[in-house]
């Protein structure tokens, strides 16, 4: 551990909320900042600007308006390591769901002057633009898998960023299956583990704010969602939520 | 040790004295509860703990439990089973801290209580076997297994009910209890047959009001317990059957059941045997400790077999293969005992219903 | 019964030597003297090392079985916990335990040709056994090496291949890719079969490789005679444990720590054959 770990935390199209998960570690983060982490950059905790180079870049949001194409170019070049932190930045966001639609209709029903809006059509994961190291999913991020992954990266060993589905957290837990045993529409069979099985330890159905993991099988779950009296179009709603414009869960029809 | 004495009969309402002499001999006590609409294994307190009454229906993939009896135990078996506490979830293996640059061991300080466990099934019990082979068997044990399983009273319950699920009688483990229990009931309309399995058991009998079962009760009970292996429903033919699989690596079933599988792991999570784990280190910079975890895993998970070399099973259908050729095959060849105890829980746990018992069906052909 | 994880031992550095550009051999010694002295290995062994804080990775011993009390394992940094071990320096010490896992007979393979054929840094766990085929070369009929890499610069030990001469080995290398300096043989390890006399009888193999290589290599053994008993492959899988206790490293019915690395290639034949086992 030669020396401190120089960070920057930068936003991007986002609600800032993966930022507080960071700002919420009050008991961990005053030890992390007097021995291990130099924090160059991080406007929701600091004045100070650090221009970089960086050792690692926590970058929460998704690529959505214009200048932010050559920003997150510019971040990439500062930062030895790139990790995205979230939903937004991981899979494009809520706000990806314009993304099926049109933005010109939305900012003309919106808008007084939508000639004014100057968004990209698309609302975009970081890794569409950069090459991202790690991903941290979630919506919001989960502060113990966050603090994992800092302290990994202080002493530089593998962090441990499951990438198995979230049932095999939640029968670790002791669980009961909701999708089995409640008949609910549950997507932890393709939701990448993190969050602890934040939502079926209280007995309700996960919404994959995570996000898939690998090597889902979309099909087998739909037709399980339709068994268990889900219409067609809730099917779909299913897989267009928080991540919904992630590779895995964009392609899905109904 | 087998039932050592001739069997005895008991009036239901004794199983509270049996459960107060547990406690009064220092045994924290667990046993079927409900909670969240399935039946699970928690602490109980008295017999009112226990979900008198309560049957449930299972098929692939689903599950369900309904008040709908008197009896004690009419259920069969729910997601838990005694892996959830004899080789849990998440356990610390040994805690390492640096000074003067050298690495220092500290004692694993792991304190064990004395547990028991009531309405253990025969499948259940088999399962122990199995994990005792697995992880007892050979030059290297797992030391955390040991602690946990050791002076482990189990009291066992001859089902009476076949699940929907339920194939033990093709696995010859069950519905009867083989050995290894301390004591055993059989549920009859007015009291349980109760066999003693051990000293132990036998210790936990004081104030209990015995009597010799009866010649026709112990035939009675006796044909409960065979009526239950005879209406068992779902089958697995194990006549060769490793063999068998071993010829099938290549078989198109396996492209068709990954069609179906979600890969999620749920299966090996409610299995009563499975005990693949994951090491990882826990960090504590403050104090410089580092915390050995080990954790379940599952073969399941993507980067299971992943090496820098590649990932030896990277398509669910590997992974697929991989987990039901271990139960039913691989593992007659590293252990000497087939992986599976016919519970069941694969197919009332799997989300989209994948039966092993179908799925071994279709690979022999038949 | 033995105790596992908890059997960790210190174990200092004694050195770190860059073998190729991505490849170091890492040279330790048990810290206590009672360990040195009751620590001996067979080849093809395997020992756990631990990075404290990191974690643990099965890695073979490439030393000679002699014991010196120092014990040399090569690995190719390209991991978190190869990279932090590499990172490491003379004086630093690590948590180790083993040795595991079978080795190569080379007792019960006396008086027999013995053909060694590695593959990139396969040869590694081939390198204590070269070493006491050599030692004991009079035990031998014939010991011949075949070792091939992707380049002239990722050759292991290259000056170590004029001494296994000297002590009365037919040597043979390739490379897939030659350079404006290379001489020798360019193309896979199986091509060096052609350039040796193989008597079909009397020949045991020790192989070390990529998978894919050594699947070749035994197909090609078995065309030109010999026994598919008679060829040994040392399997790599992941290994977590080291003492078949958590499942990682299964190869059909086999643990390969617990019931390998060694194995004959009739074990292992129908599992190679199938993809994704």
């Amino acid at each position: 551990m030669a020396g401190k770990l120089k960070i920057a935390v930068v936003k991007f199209a986002s609600c800032s909320g993966c930022q507080g998960v960071l700002l919420d570690a009050e008991e961990e983060l005053p030890f992390l900042v007097d021995n291990h982490l130099d924090i160059q950059y991080f406007i929701e905790a600091t004045s100070r600007i650090g221009d970089g180079p960086y050792d690692l870049a926590l970058v929460e949001g998704s690529i959505s308006v214009p200048e932010d194409l050559k920003r997150v170019k510019e971040i990439r070049e500062k930062s030895k390591i790139v990790a995205t932190i979230g939903a937004c930045a991981t899979t494009g966001g809520i706000q990806a769901l314009r993304n099926w639609s049109s933005l010109n209709d939305f900012s003309r029903t919106v808008y007084l002057n939508p000639e004014w809006i100057a968004s990209l059509d698309k609302s975009t994961p970081i890794s569409e633009h950069i090459k991202v190291d790690y991903e941290l999913n979630g919506c919001p991020i989960s502060k113990q898998q966050l603090l994992d992954f800092i302290v990994s990266m202080v002493i530089g060993k593998r962090p441990r960023i499951e990438r198995n589905s979230v049932c095999v957290e939640c029968k670790r837990l002791g669980n009961v299956c909701v999708l089995v045993a409640d008949k609910l529409p549950c997507m932890g069979p393709v939701t990448k583990a993190g969050c602890g099985a934040l939502c079926p330890s209280y007995g309700r159905d996960c919404y994959s704010c995570f996000g898939p993991f690998e090597d889902i099988n979309v099909e087998s779950l739909k037709k399980k969602f339709k068994e268990i009296g889900l219409k067609d179009y809730e099917v779909l709603h299913k897989f267009r939520e928080f991540t919904g414009y992630s590779k895995q869960f964009r392609e899905v029809k109904v | 040790m087998k039932s050592n004495q001739e069997p005895f009969f008991i009036q239901k309402k004794s199983l509270e004295i049996i459960l107060s002499n547990l406690k009064l001999k220092g045994y924290k006590v667990f046993g079927p509860k409900l909670k969240n609409n399935a039946i699970v294994f928690g602490e109980v307190g008295s017999i009112n703990d226990l979900p008198i009454g309560y049957v449930d229906t299972q098929g692939p993939g689903k599950y369900e439990v309904k008040k709908s009896s008197e009896s004690f135990f009419s259920y069969v078996n729910g997601p838990f089973s005694l892996k959830n506490f004899l080789y849990p979830s998440e356990v610390d293996l040994l805690k390492v801290e640096k000074k003067d640059n050298k690495i220092r061991v500290l004692s694993n300080t792991n304190v064990v209580e004395k547990r028991a466990f009531v309405g253990i099934r025969s499948c259940d019990l088999s399962a122990l076997k199995v994990l005792d082979k697995t992880l007892l068997g050979y030059e290297y044990v797992d030391e955390q297994y040991k602690l946990l399983r050791n002076g482990t009273f189990i009291l066992g319950v001859n089902c009476v009910r076949a699940g929907e699920n339920c194939f033990c009688t093709s696995m010859n483990t069950g519905p009867k209890l083989g050995d290894g229990f301390d004591l055993a009931l059989t549920e009859m309309e007015d009291g349980f047959m109760l066999e003693v399995g051990s000293a132990e058991g036998e210790r936990m009998l004081d104030g209990v009001e015995l009597r010799r079962a009866s010649e026709d009760e112990v035939q009675q009970a006796g044909e409960l317990v065979e009526r239950a292996a005879r209406v068992m429903a779902k089958k697995v033919n194990i006549l060769n059957l490793k063999n068998v699989l071993y010829s099938q690596l290549t078989n198109p079933r396996w492209d068709d059941v990954a069609k179906r599988c979600l890969s999620c792991g749920n299966c090996t999570m409610v299995c009563p045997t499975c005990f693949c784990n994951d090491v990882f280190d826990d960090n504590e910079l403050k104090s410089g400790v580092t915390t050995r975890k080990r954790i379940w895993d599952s073969c399941f998970n993507v980067e299971f077999a992943e090496t820098t070399a590649g990932n030896a099973r990277p398509t669910i259908k590997d992974r697929y293969r991989q987990w039901l050729m271990h139960k039913m095959a691989y593992w007659v060849d590293q252990f000497g005992t087939f992986g599976c105890v016919g519970c069941g829980r694969c197919i009332t746990w799997c989300p989209v219903g994948i039966d092993i018992t179908e799925e071994v069906r279709a690979l022999r052909g038949e | 019964m033995a105790s596992g994880y908890s059997e960790l031992k210190n174990a200092r550095i004694e050195g770190i030597r860059w073998d190729t550009q991505d490849t170091a051999t890492v040279r330790v010694s048990l810290l206590e003297e009672e360990g040195r002295k009751s620590y001996s290995f067979k080849p093809g062994q395997f020992n756990m090392l631990y990075v404290p804080g990191v974690g643990e990775a099965a890695i073979s011993i490439s030393s000679t079985p002699e014991g010196s009390g120092v014990i040399e394992h090569t690995v190719r940094a390209v991991g978190y916990i190869t990279r932090a071990l590499l990172n490491l320096k003379e004086g630093d010490f690590i948590g180790f335990r083993g040795p595991y896992g079978n080795w190569w007979p080379v007792e019960s393979i006396a008086r027999r040709n013995v053909l060694v054929i590695g593959g990139g840094i396969g040869v590694c766990p081939l390198r204590p056994a070269i070493y006491y085929l050599l030692k004991n070369r009079k035990k031998y009929s014939s010991v011949k090496i075949l070792y091939g890499s992707r380049t002239p610069k990722d050759l292991m030990f290259p000056d170590e291949y004029s001494s296994w001469r000297d002590s009365g080995a037919e040597v043979h290398i390739t490379v897939d890719r030659g350079d404006e300096n290379w001489r020798e043989n360019v193309g896979v390890v199986t091509t060096l079969l052609n350039k040796v006399d193989v008597k079909p009888e009397n020949t045991s193999a020790l192989v070390c490789g990529p998978e894919i290589m050594m699947k070749f290599t035994a197909i090609d053994l078995v065309m030109r005679g010999i026994k598919p008993e008679d060829i040994y492959l040392s399997m790599e899988r992941r290994m977590k444990c080291g003492i078949g206790l958590c499942g990682h490293c299964q190869f059909g019915g086999f643990f390969v720590c617990r019931d390998g690395p060694i194995f004959t290639y009739n074990q292992v034949e129908k599992f190679l054959n199938v993809k994704g086992i």
